[in-house]
């Protein structure tokens, strides 16, 4: 597993474009929204400690060599820190070598809840819940341990997860293909835009190869899963396996992550003017899965999440149209919240206010642009003290 | 308001105008000037990043007196709840240096201090509107400045 930061040279550049500028920001608001790196070693730490427990010779599990192993936002990296919590929800799969059929779902949990609570540390840290054991670290993050057997019918990746059925309180098997779905997503991470410009005969420019470099479209997953954070009383209303699955599938490899969100935003909203039905988002590892089936259940959240979208991108173009770093920082903050947004806006300001003290802070003759480019088109800004009441 | 420089010393050789002209013309073509003996008056747009608004200033400078800069377009805005605007003089002067001190002298070109303050100050100016503060230091007539500011001043403030 490996966690993909930021691009670090965000950080360092001037952006010589409005577009560059967004993206930056937008980087800005990513990193501080998802794990950090130490949170991420933590964790890792964590999760091994947790494996050791229960793949351990005395643990009554040992005879199906538990392996743990990190699914969804963590294993995809598009973590996002849950609005007004100090917690991430952490998702890591159990898998036992065990089929699915000479096992039942609640056997398996209890089995796996068993082990957790035997040990005093854990005992006071856990929580069983529909799905999972949940391992509660305060002020971290919550653990949620999937607990998983082989799906042998279907092969490959696939597993079996115990779901609880609160309607009639009984224990039955869920489908998953964590492996496979993290195949998916980084497969579609990687496609490119053919630049306009190759195909009128001019060579692109190649992208220096950067390996902080973090794929645009994970970038736009955490955008967009942070908005719906900031729109949606219930995080669970609109589970981030839709918005993500949706996400990359109309991802068509821009470079710019504005440049990706508005052509996402511009996909959903025609998918859903174009689908009579509320939208069906398939596993695309598994097309008997639908994650939307929340949606064809609940029509009211459907209904929601059609008006929010339209806002969302309805707000987002108009944004694109604004001048002013204060007119457009009022409406990021409408979308990804204003504490985020007023504290990546600030350390831009600071970071200016770093190369000035420096001197080594210019202006571009006839337009004005500040830049850390010392040439014949730049004039060095000198020192001053503003002043005035 | 007095205008004129305290930093002016006619033995010293200031800039003359038309040597501030010439020389924002060279730096800034875009900026219109208007000339009268050794007045002159420069407006132009600035824009500080490219995702900023382009903001339309008027310099006024005669030699011997202080170079002052007046925003013509879009208006200064302050912040819903506040009346102020961070280091300005009036609704649309803005200051973007210390009078008296040596940030400006008359040997200067406009083009080299004034202009380039102007654009940073339209920065700190927009992210103040974004974020309620002003990341670009400074200081206020009322608390003085520290190179004015002598031991005993200070006390008989810190006394108060």
């Amino acid at each position: 597993m490996s966690i993909t930061m930021l691009r670090k040279a965000t950080s360092r550049r001037f952006p010589s474009s409005a577009t560059q500028q967004l993206d930056d920001l937008l980087y800005q608001i990513c990193d501080k929204l998802q794990l950090s790196q130490t949170q991420f070693k933590l964790a890792e730490e964590r999760y091994k400690v947790v494996g050791d427990w229960l793949s351990k010779e005395d643990s009554p599990l040992y005879r199906y060599l538990p392996k743990i192993y990190p699914q969804g936002s963590l294993k995809i990296g598009t973590t996002v820190k849950p609005k007004g919590q100090v917690e991430f929800d952490l998702d890591l799969v159990c898998e036992l070598k065990i089929d699915h059929r000479l096992i039942t779902p609640y056997q398996l949990i209890m089995q796996v809840w068993d082990r957790i609570t035997s040990n005093e540390t854990y005992k006071s840290l856990a929580e069983l819940k529909k799905r999972c054991v949940r391992l509660n670290y305060k002020k971290e993050f919550h653990l949620d341990i999937l607990p998983a057997c082989l799906d042998t019918e279907m092969g490959g990746t696939c597993i079996r997860i115990p779901n609880y059925n609160k309607t009639n309180n009984t224990w039955n098997w869920a489908a998953s293909n964590p492996k496979g779905y993290a195949q998916w997503f980084e497969d579609k991470c990687k496609f490119r835009l053919v630049k306009e410009e190759a195909i009128e005969g001019v060579d692109p420019v190649p992208e220096p190869e950067d390996v902080d470099n973090k794929p645009t479209l994970k970038l736009a997953v955490q955008l967009i899963k942070r908005w719906r954070d900031i729109v949606f009383e219930n995080r669970e209303d609109i589970p981030s396996i839709i918005l993500t699955t949706l996400i990359a599938q109309l991802y068509r490899g821009e470079s710019s992550v504005s440049d990706c969100l508005t052509s996402i935003l511009y996909g959903i909203v025609s998918m859903i003017s174009q689908s009579p039905e509320p939208l069906e988002v398939p596993n695309p590892t598994n097309q008997e899965e639908d994650f939307a089936e929340k949606w064809q259940k609940d029509p009211g959240l459907y209904e929601s999440f059609c008006l929010e979208i339209s806002k969302f991108k309805e707000q987002w173009n108009n944004m694109l149209q604004l001048k002013g770093i204060d007119r457009k920082a009022k409406v990021l903050s409408r979308l990804f919240g204003e504490d985020i947004v007023t504290s990546v806006i600030e350390e831009f300001a600071q970071r200016i206010s770093a190369y000035r003290k420096d001197d080594s802070l210019y202006v571009s003759k006839s337009s004005g642009f500040l830049t850390n480019n010392k040439s014949s088109q730049s004039i060095l800004v000198r020192k001053n003290t503003f002043y005035g009441a | 308001m007095v205008h004129r420089d305290r930093n002016y010393n006619p033995k010293e050789r200031a800039r003359t105008i038309d040597q501030q002209i010439v020389n924002m013309r060279a730096n800034f073509p875009n900026f219109e000037c208007k000339r009268s003996r050794n007045k002159a008056t420069w407006i132009g747009l600035l824009q500080p990043t490219p995702s900023s608004n382009s903001y339309k200033v008027e310099i006024k400078y005669q030699v011997g007196d202080i170079p002052r800069v007046f925003v013509r377009a879009p208006a200064l805005e302050t912040r819903r709840g506040e009346n102020k605007i961070p280091h300005t003089y009036s609704k649309n002067e803005i200051c973007v240096y210390l009078p008296g001190s040596n940030e400006w002298r008359p040997t200067m070109f406009i083009a080299d201090t004034i202009i380039p303050w102007t654009s940073v100050w339209f920065f700190y100016y927009e992210t103040w509107l974004a974020t309620g503060k002003w990341c670009g230091g400074g200081t206020h007539p009322e608390k003085r400045t520290p190179y004015i500011k002598s031991d005993t001043e200070k006390s008989r403030r810190d006394a108060i």
